[in-house]
């Protein structure tokens, strides 16, 4: 088994004689083609990371392996690795050949290489047409382009992207991520990209790892981050929008289990209380995490437990509703049903008149619903809801799909292991609605 | 011409602001072309439009800050012509909200109230009312530098509401901030909005914002009002095709479909023709054209990862000819967490379509994937030519009964 | 002018004049145009009737001698064709004053750009050197000629310390290569700072992450510096270059005081010439389109310089 393209042992840097500790003791491995990505806010230690593992930065102690070797006395030219600036830094007074060709000519290679190499790699990018402009006239996502070209063409053996996306417009980023997709998989790049947006993270990260005050709080295959927090910091990070979080007590009762949150609880009948749990005695501080996708809305009187509307967030196809329910905010993802009779006046009378904006009289009481059937084709969602009838203030019922309800210890914020079982079973539609 | 119809209307709520035929020219640049719309008291309306559209404008234009080329502007029914921005009543938020960095956010909050000698126990009493308000009552003793990113907003806009004027007119309040802390702030504007009852114009470049907080939403674009409409019109039935590319992510599939023998034929798909599209049947029939584009979105195709050998039909017989289901080669995947983006190639034509982790899983790029349209009656029809939607005025004229209060 | 009154919200359509108080000062009337007519009277009186008079007396044989200018004869372009074909001395005099230019400018160039990198460093008693370094251009160049004329005398201290470190002395004033010698000097010692400042402004402003990106793709210190930096260099540098030119095509008070353009005319620059025969010799018609000439092809020059920058330049400014 070789050795992973970039293994990060205890890494930390402190600045200012101990005062500042920006990062602290972090490990972690990048394997050969494949793609890390370092998520947290600004100010969590990212930058500093990726300064450290391209040489900008001594780290204060820590080693650093490329490809099994170590380069922390190798200075930053000779790492065999390329950075991707988050302003591009090209060097706009040159051409964009000059760019290009900039790291090869540094390292004085042969003339007729490097045009065939830039040309190549012009190509791949598409920058072919503009490779006598200067690299300063372009728009932001060519000068991103140049700025990637410029560090493929000397072929690292780690490209290291900080923040890429952030300095683009955003209705010009899912094309740059489908963009730097495509490289990922064409050129089999081991990657690390460093963000603050999950959505980049999720959209394009093998694995992420989730940094914060400086320490990685947990690093997982970003599916399974997503499913599987770790802490509840990450569940309540990830995710638009995060995962809920209720604080209370487990119980085995009558061959189920019972949820003591502060002022109410949940019975999930067909559940059995693992055995780690058990151990651990439940009577212990437990947060129970579930995400807003599995938050079913149903009318008030077939809800496990109830709750109150704070508002609704429209979000396209589907909507955001808050609740809050004995005191604990929750949020819940419903499918925004089409309304049967929409829009306002017609554009060929738009600027005749003033359009009338008045809101429109809310309808009273909640539309009959029913839980999408098992239909493998549709993702896990609330039934349909006519958005418009979520009034503030209006109670409503909540049930719970636990298919992936996670535990966390209430203590540390840690997950523990055993889950409750993922019985699909364990679903129980209290009297079922009678829909057709 | 009609211009007085807004006021007849509207008896018991006459609109807070109002422009009517409002244009803004700079030079020989058109910034503002006409537009008219109202805002009515105690609501949150928002101005949605790419950067250049004219958003600014308007609400300097309403501000007072510049003078408006042609048109007019009302208040509470009356004319602002002539006023000083001083003299409007009207509190404008912008992006940087800077505060005085050397006074404490009590200081802060008071400044507006104090520059109109207020006496100081009032002062004391609207601030404190607001700060609790926003939940930074904690603070007001505090430097802004000691404050947290949040608190610091939330100060810059308790100064804005200390004054409770007749309106307030947010320049992208929120777009300097964090993506946590934009979500958790503009859910406090909403909040507050709602519960204050205050007016609320905004402007904003950010769709999923101002479907969020809006109840109507302003699409501007080079100048001219789009569509005025409540978020979710705005979603699911876009005054055009540009318009509904600008609103929702993943963008809508607009494809080049045609109409033969009462099937929609499109990306290898021949559809019944539902009920909202039928006036779009009847405008291509007036107009000679059988071709039109074809809007679908993401979240409304399905993904079949086994290819169907009967046809789905939910029950009952299916129109005769009629391919509920096509096949395309997956051209690109994308995470978006618990569900994935599925980009698929159908011939010359784009498709994508919204599936769950488990199903991604079983998804490569360059397989061949089979897929469904989830419903028929979300489906948007464009105009090949004009992009103008010319599906939605058939769903108007269905469920008009409803509808129609006449 | 009182078009007062609330207008009316009555008479609601139609576009409303924008008179009223609410209108923003600056719009329909030309008040902001008004503010620029004093400045524009001004540079009228000093600057366009000035010139215009010149010209029209470079096209005459007008000495003070013989009586106001309106008595001068027009001689047409008699005064240009004599100093572009026959005067030999003003030649030479515009070619030594461009060689002078050119050599003194790539001096202090050199020097100017070496002084900014070494000020990028942190070392002690950087702000002090900083004041001092500058303190030169802030010199009348009256004082700094007279100031260099008694220290290149022939028993001055720069002879000093030549006969302290072994060279024997130099008679600085007698021949003409010495005497250049010093002119150049002077002039280096003199405007050196401005290079510094401007580069040392320059280099400052250079952005910090195109370095960080060309240190990685494997750049030497030496590539750095000519292949980054002196590109990103270059809009400032064509400026310092620009400023300069325009001051050292009108060499003269440093020369003046130091040689007078001697020995023999082998230090004259342009402006000396033109100055003695204005002065000197009453010439003024004449001297006026030798001035003419000098300005005409400084412009071309300063223009030259810029072509290459140019863009950059206004670019920024959109």
């Amino acid at each position: 088994m070789s050795a992973p393209k970039l293994e990060a042992a205890g890494l930390t840097k402190i600045y200012k004689d101990g005062a500042v500790v920006a990062v602290d003791n972090i490990s972690f491995t990048v394997e050969s083609g494949e793609t890390l990505a370092l998520l947290g806010p600004s100010g969590c230690g990212k930058s500093t990371t990726l300064n450290m593992i391209v040489g900008l930065e001594r780290p204060t102690s820590g080693d650093i392996r490329i490809d099994g070797r170590s380069v922390v006395d190798v200075p930053a030219g000779r790492r065999d690795v390329g950075l991707v600036f988050q302003d591009y830094a090209v060097f706009a007074a040159m051409s964009v050949r000059d760019n290009l060709a900039f790291g090869l000519k540094v390292r004085r290679t042969d003339k007729a290489v490097i045009r065939r190499e830039v040309d190549k790699t012009a190509e791949f990018l598409s920058l072919t047409d503009c490779l006598d402009v200067r690299a300063g006239r372009l728009s932001g996502s060519e000068q991103q382009r140049v700025a990637i070209g410029r560090t493929l063409v000397t072929k690292p053996a780690l490209l290291l992207l900080d923040e890429p996306l952030s300095n683009l417009e955003a209705s010009a980023r899912p094309a740059v991520r489908q963009e730097l997709r495509r490289l990922q998989q064409e050129l089999r790049l081991s990657i690390i990209y460093v963000t603050h947006d999950q959505t980049e993270a999720l959209s394009l990260a093998d694995r992420v790892a989730i940094m914060h005050h400086g320490k990685i709080i947990q690093e997982e295959q970003t599916l399974q981050i997503m499913q599987y927090p770790g802490h509840v910091r990450v569940a309540q990070f990830l995710g638009s929008p995060p995962m809920n979080i209720l604080r209370g007590r487990l119980a085995d009762a009558g061959g189920g289990v019972k949820f003591t949150h502060a002022a109410f609880a949940v019975l999930f009948p067909a559940c059995a209380l693992p055995a780690g749990i058990r151990e651990r005695g439940p009577d212990k501080q437990y947060a129970l995490g579930f995400r807003a996708e599995d938050l079913v809305l149903v009318p008030p009187e077939q809800g496990l437990w109830q709750g109150e509307i704070l508002g609704v967030e429209i979000r396209g196809g589907d909507a955001v509703v808050n609740l809050n329910s004995h005191g604990s905010p929750l949020q819940c993802v419903v499918e925004h049903k089409l309304k049967a009779a929409p829009c306002a006046a017609p554009a060929g009378t738009r600027s005749e008149s003033a359009p009338d904006l008045r809101p429109e009289p809310e309808k009273e009481g909640f539309p009959t619903t029913r839980r999408t059937g098992v239909s493998e084709a549709v993702p896990e969602t609330s039934p349909a809801f006519d958005v418009v009838s979520l009034r503030k203030g209006a109670p409503a019922g909540l049930t719970l799909a636990p298919e992936n309800i996670v535990l966390f210890d209430g203590d540390s914020n840690l997950r523990l292991e055993s889950t409750l079982v993922p019985v699909p079973q364990c679903f129980n539609p209290q009297p079922s609605p009678s829909v057709a | 011409m009609t211009t007085t119809t807004a006021g007849a209307e509207s008896p018991p709520g006459v609109p807070v602001l109002e422009a009517r035929e409002l244009s803004k020219r700079y030079g020989r640049k058109t910034a503002l072309d006409r537009i008219s719309f109202s805002v009515p008291p105690e609501s949150f309306v928002v101005i949605l439009g790419p950067a250049g559209a004219g958003k600014t404008t308007t609400l300097r234009l309403l501000a007072g800050l510049e003078q408006e080329s042609g048109g007019e502007m009302l208040m509470d029914g009356r004319s602002v012509a002539g006023l000083e921005p001083k003299d409007r009543d009207i509190a404008m938020i912008f992006d940087n909200l800077a505060l005085y960095p050397h006074k404490s956010g009590f200081q802060n909050m008071a400044a507006p109230l104090l520059e109109r000698r207020m006496p100081r126990e009032e002062i004391r009493r609207r601030v404190d009312a607001v700060a609790a308000k926003l939940r930074i009552a904690h603070v007001l003793e505090r430097l802004p530098k000691t404050m947290s990113g949040g608190e610091r907003q939330r100060t810059a806009l308790g100064r804005a509401l200390v004054r409770s004027p007749r309106a307030f007119l947010l320049d992208e309040p929120l777009s300097s901030l964090d993506a946590p802390l934009r979500f958790e702030l503009r859910a406090e504007l909403k909040r507050l909005q709602r519960e204050e009852g205050h007016t609320f114009l905004m402007a904003t470049p950010d769709f999923t914002e101002a479907l969020a907080v809006a109840d109507t939403v302003l699409l501007l674009r080079s100048g001219k009002i789009v569509q005025a409409a409540p978020p979710e019109d705005l979603y699911d039935c876009p005054a055009d095709c540009a318009a509904a590319l600008f609103v929702g992510s993943p963008q809508i599939a607009v494809l080049h479909a045609e109409l033969r023998e009462g099937l929609i034929h499109c990306a290898g798909l021949a559809l019944p023709l539902p009920a909202v599209l039928e006036e779009a049947a009847e405008h291509m029939r007036g107009a000679g054209a059988d071709g039109f584009l074809l809007g679908i979105r993401p979240e409304n195709v399905r993904v079949l990862l086994s290819f169907p050998s009967a046809p789905e039909t939910g029950g009952q017989t299916d129109i005769p000819g009629a391919r509920r289901h096509a096949v395309g080669q997956v051209t690109d995947i994308e995470s978006l967490g618990l569900r994935s983006v599925i980009t698929v190639r159908c011939g010359r034509e784009q498709l994508r379509m919204l599936c769950s982790a488990a199903q991604r899983a079983q998804i490569r790029i360059g397989q061949d994937l089979a897929f469904t349209p989830a419903d028929l009656e979300r489906l948007t029809a464009f105009d090949r030519r004009t992009g103008m939607n010319i599906g939605r005025r058939t769903g108007r004229r269905t469920f008009s009964p409803c509808f129609n209060p006449q | 002018m009182v078009t007062e009154g609330t207008a009316c919200a009555g008479n609601g359509r139609g576009v409303s004049s924008p008179a009223g108080k609410g209108a923003p000062a600056g719009k329909g009337l030309p008040v902001g145009r008004l503010f620029t007519v004093p400045g524009q009277v001004v540079s009228f009186l000093v600057l366009i009737i000035p010139l215009a008079v010149a010209l029209y007396m470079s096209f005459t044989d007008w000495t003070p001698t013989r009586g106001g200018l309106g008595e001068a004869h027009f001689t047409g372009t008699e005064n240009y064709s004599e100093l572009l074909v026959w005067d030999t001395r003003f030649l030479e005099a515009v070619a030594r004053t461009l060689i002078i230019s050119a050599i003194c400018l790539a001096l202090e160039f050199a020097a100017g750009l070496g002084l900014a990198v070494l000020f990028m460093r942190r070392f002690r008693g950087k702000k002090i050197l900083f004041s001092a370094f500058l303190s030169p251009m802030m010199v009348l160049p009256v004082v700094v000629g007279y100031t260099f004329w008694m220290l290149f005398q022939s028993n001055g201290p720069v002879n000093q310390i030549l006969g302290f470190i072994g060279l024997s002395g130099v008679d600085w004033f007698k021949s003409s290569l010495p005497a250049v010698i010093a002119v150049i000097l002077t002039e280096v010692w003199h405007w050196t700072p401005l290079f510094f400042l401007i580069l040392l402004s320059g280099l400052n402003a250079v952005p910090e992450n195109p370095l960080r990106a060309a240190i990685i793709l494997g750049a030497s210190p030496g590539q750095l510096f000519l292949h980054v930096v002196l590109p990103m260099l270059r809009p400032v540098i064509m400026v310092a270059f620009v400023v300069r030119t325009m001051e050292i095509v009108k060499l003269f008070d440093e020369v003046f005081m130091l040689t007078r353009g001697g020995p023999g005319s082998s230090t004259e620059t342009v402006s000396l010439y033109i100055y003695k025969l204005a002065f000197n010799d009453f010439q003024l018609a004449y001297g006026a389109a030798a001035a003419f000439l000098v300005l005409v092809g400084s412009l071309f020059l300063v223009h030259l310089l810029l072509i290459p920058v140019k863009d950059h330049i206004m670019e920024e400014k959109r």
